[in-house]
């Protein structure tokens, strides 16, 4: 059981619109891994993380999730999409939000119980949310709208954590929280995969790398995925015949 | 378009007010007594049609304030539009059907209209490139003309009874049979059931989709869920406001109470007050004069409560937002007038403790009568004194202009040693910030900058200690300001630290 890896990606190819955002992915990720996910715009790094929750539908190939079928497997994933997929005028508050990472343990129609609303309260100190727990969502700083999702990925208590560009438009106080938690997360052997752009933060936060950009350019440990010559592969070179191809598909 | 065909069917409607309250004018004086007579007999519920009027519309401001709510948090407002008036060839073939204006048959023929309608709008966006509006335009208009064919074709045949059938364009709430309360009934148990047992379902689903698909909520089971029940709703709604302005009773309760409240829960109960609030009030105006449609009517209350919440709602109102920004212009400028004092008077090196009015208005380049209106101000709050040309800063005006000087010069010396901008790029900055630093951020920028006693200018900066008297702060004469003084007092926008 434990053999088996957190997510397997098997020659999995994605298209919006019949344009192919991903080709042939095959990918193993081990239990307890931290992995930053690299790639210049467009190149299917939020892609990878929704084929990853079932959320698209998949042209080709299969992912597994810790050896499952991923449909099964999404209960077990933590999700923290990317802050502009988010109606911040919603009304909803911290707590309410927070809350939302226990309904896929409740199952439909349950309320939430009182252990559920210990569980809340402890993710939102955790974060150090508690002073805004019962504030509307839209009057919070960047940082603290970020630290709602991440506590409710806490709150949700997964096996898999899948987050998308969690450090944008935080503050460096909240950067740190990410990490630390992070950190504490990959040492109760949970696996985290951050969709990230900025180059800086990869070597210093994360042990694995992978590049992406339509496929697997670099997978591995980070002192032997971030060359120049990757990152040239990954950002520099525009495999124009590929996207020019992609193109070419979308139109037929 | 939308709206201007809602513009023409309202004009139509006021229309046939117009005319019907012409003739009922020319009874005389009978209109008044009759309206006294109507009002009792509404109020004391003496009339057995009136209690079914009430129930029945509350029933349905009850359904519609709740469902709307999801559809404004989801922004498809809209398709309730589309439903209502898809619904309208539905009741037709209901009728035809039963030959009479018969509840079961037009329930389900309207249903299953608005089924239709909602599949078509659904074809046409996801299998061309024509957006979802556009779509909704196409359906609503398509399947309300041939409604209104077949509701005139009907109104030709001769023979049959085809009374109450018009009263589906705007609704009447007199008309409830007993067989149309049953049926609202059992729509109300229906709504009030799947929002109870799907309700935190469908806060995640409207909030966060994908989210919620991952933590295997059947979405889309549950929006047909969802949907059944919208179009269950307008169809037993249209019986008392009509399928011109039904949408309006799943959009306004509900768009009011968005603008109130900041809890889906509390939303949803506010919506379905204001919902219950619009039935029964709509249903009494109509009531006083027999024969008027009830769905204008409704409608109207609805947006008599949503027009004060607009302007007046605490927090997202307009006329509340233009009032708290005239409020915090006030008072910067108040502010700015009592840190052009505290400049005059650290100038002459805290010597005495007025300012004259003339130096002032020099000193901030405006007219004598704009600084004397500007010190009036600051009089009738206290912050300041006039006498004789000359002012005095009240303890009070002394502690806020120190307050905002030291919140001035502290934001400069962190943009110069935190933010590493060149000291002459600061002040624009800091003007503006000065008036915003709240206690806690200033605690932390002192600690964040170790107690700094001088700014980036090398002018000291008032510390709390020295905002109890007038007087220059320990520093003062110190730094190498001394120097620049005149230089400044001639150039007071140009010098860095004003």
């Amino acid at each position: 059981m434990s053999s088996e890896p957190a997510i397997e990606f098997h020659d999995l190819s994605v298209s919006y619109h019949k344009k192919p955002v991903l080709w042939g992915v095959d990918l193993q990720i081990p239990r307890g891994s931290l992995v930053g996910i690299y790639g210049p715009n467009g190149a299917g790094k939020s892609t990878l993380l929704k084929a990853a929750l079932a959320l698209l539908p998949l042209q080709s190939g299969y992912v597994k999730i810790l050896g499952r079928d991923v449909r099964e497997g999404t209960k077990q994933c933590g999700y923290i999409p990317q802050r502009e997929s988010i109606d911040w005028d919603f009304p909803v508050t911290v707590r309410d939000v927070v809350m939302m990472g226990r309904y896929g343990k409740l199952g439909m129609f349950r309320r939430p119980r009182k252990k559920d609303r210990q569980v809340v309260n402890d993710s939102i100190e955790r974060l150090g949310l508690s002073p805004y727990a019962d504030r509307q969502i839209a009057n919070l700083s960047g940082g603290q709208q970020q630290r709602t999702f991440l506590a409710r990925a806490l709150a949700q208590d997964c096996e898999i954590y899948l987050m998308d560009e969690p450090f944008s438009a935080v503050d460096a106080a909240t950067e740190r929280v990410i990490v630390e938690l992070l950190q504490e997360w990959q040492a109760a052997g949970k696996t985290i995969l951050v969709v990230d752009h900025d180059l800086e933060s990869a070597q210093r936060y994360f042990h694995t790398l992978l590049f992406l950009n339509m496929r697997v350019v670099a997978y591995g440990p980070t002192k032997e995925v971030f060359t120049p010559e990757n990152l040239h592969k990954t950002y520099g070179g525009r495999l124009t015949i590929m996207s020019e191809v992609a193109e070419e598909v979308a139109k037929s | 378009m939308i709206a201007c065909r809602k513009l023409c069917w309202i004009a139509a409607g006021s229309f046939l007010l117009i005319t019907a309250s012409a003739h009922s004018a020319r009874i005389g004086e009978i209109t008044k007594t009759h309206i006294g007579e109507q009002a009792l007999r509404f109020i004391t519920l003496r009339d057995p049609s009136v209690v079914m009027a009430l129930i029945g519309s509350l029933m349905i401001g009850l359904n519609c304030g709740l469902l709307g709510c999801y559809m404004v948090v989801r922004r498809v407002s809209l398709i309730g539009d589309t439903i209502g008036h898809a619904v309208l060839p539905g009741v037709c073939l209901g009728y035809l059907f039963a030959g009479y204006r018969a509840p079961i048959p037009i329930f389900i023929g309207a249903v299953l209209a608005g089924v239709a309608g909602s599949y078509l709008l659904e074809a046409i966006s996801s299998t061309t490139r024509i957006p979802k509006d556009a779509a909704m335009g196409i359906v609503l208009s398509s399947f309300f003309g041939i409604g209104i064919t077949m509701l005139t074709y009907i109104q030709r045949q001769p023979g049959g009874n085809k009374s109450g059938l018009n009263q589906f364009l705007f609704g009447q709430s007199a008309a409830f049979s007993a067989a149309d309360l049953y049926l609202m009934g059992f729509v109300t148990i229906l709504v009030l059931a799947t929002l109870t047992l799907l309700h935190k379902e469908l806060v995640v689903l409207s909030f966060d989709s994908s989210y919620a698909a991952t933590l295997g909520i059947p979405a889309q089971l549950i929006h047909y869920i969802q949907m059944t029940c919208v179009a269950f709703a307008i169809v037993v709604g249209i019986q008392a406001v009509g399928v011109v302005l039904v949408s309006a009773m799943l959009i306004t309760p509900a768009a009011t109470a968005y603008l109130l409240r900041d809890r889906m829960t509390s939303m949803l109960a506010m919506s379905a007050l204001i919902g219950c609030v619009a039935g029964v009030l709509g249903t009494f105006i109509s009531f006083l004069a027999t024969g008027l449609p009830t769905g204008p009517f409704i409608v109207l209350v609805a947006t008599f409560l949503f027009l004060p919440t607009y302007l007046f709602a605490p927090r997202h109102g307009v006329l509340t937002r233009w009032w708290r920004q005239r409020l915090s212009r006030r008072r910067t400028e108040r502010e700015n007038t009592l840190k052009a004092i505290y400049h005059i008077l650290e100038l002459e090196g805290f010597v005495t403790d007025q300012v004259g009015l003339l130096e002032l208005a020099q000193y901030r380049r405006e007219p004598e009568d704009v600084a004397r209106a500007r010190l009036t101000d600051l009089g009738r709050i206290g912050y300041a004194t006039l006498h004789a040309d000359r002012v005095v800063l009240s303890p009070s005006g002394y502690q806020r202009a120190c307050e905002i000087v030291r919140n001035h010069r502290l934001w400069e010396l962190y943009l110069v040693n935190r933010a590493q901008m060149a000291s002459d790029h600061v002040h624009e900055d800091a003007e503006k910030i000065e008036h915003v630093l709240s206690h806690e951020y200033i605690h932390q920028l002192e600690k964040t900058l170790k107690y700094p006693r001088m700014d980036p200018h090398g002018k000291p900066i008032p510390g709390w200690e020295d905002m109890d008297r007038v007087g220059p702060p320990e520093d003062f004469g110190s730094g190498p300001q001394s120097d620049g003084l005149t230089r400044i007092y001639q150039e007071p926008f140009k010098g860095g630290s004003t």
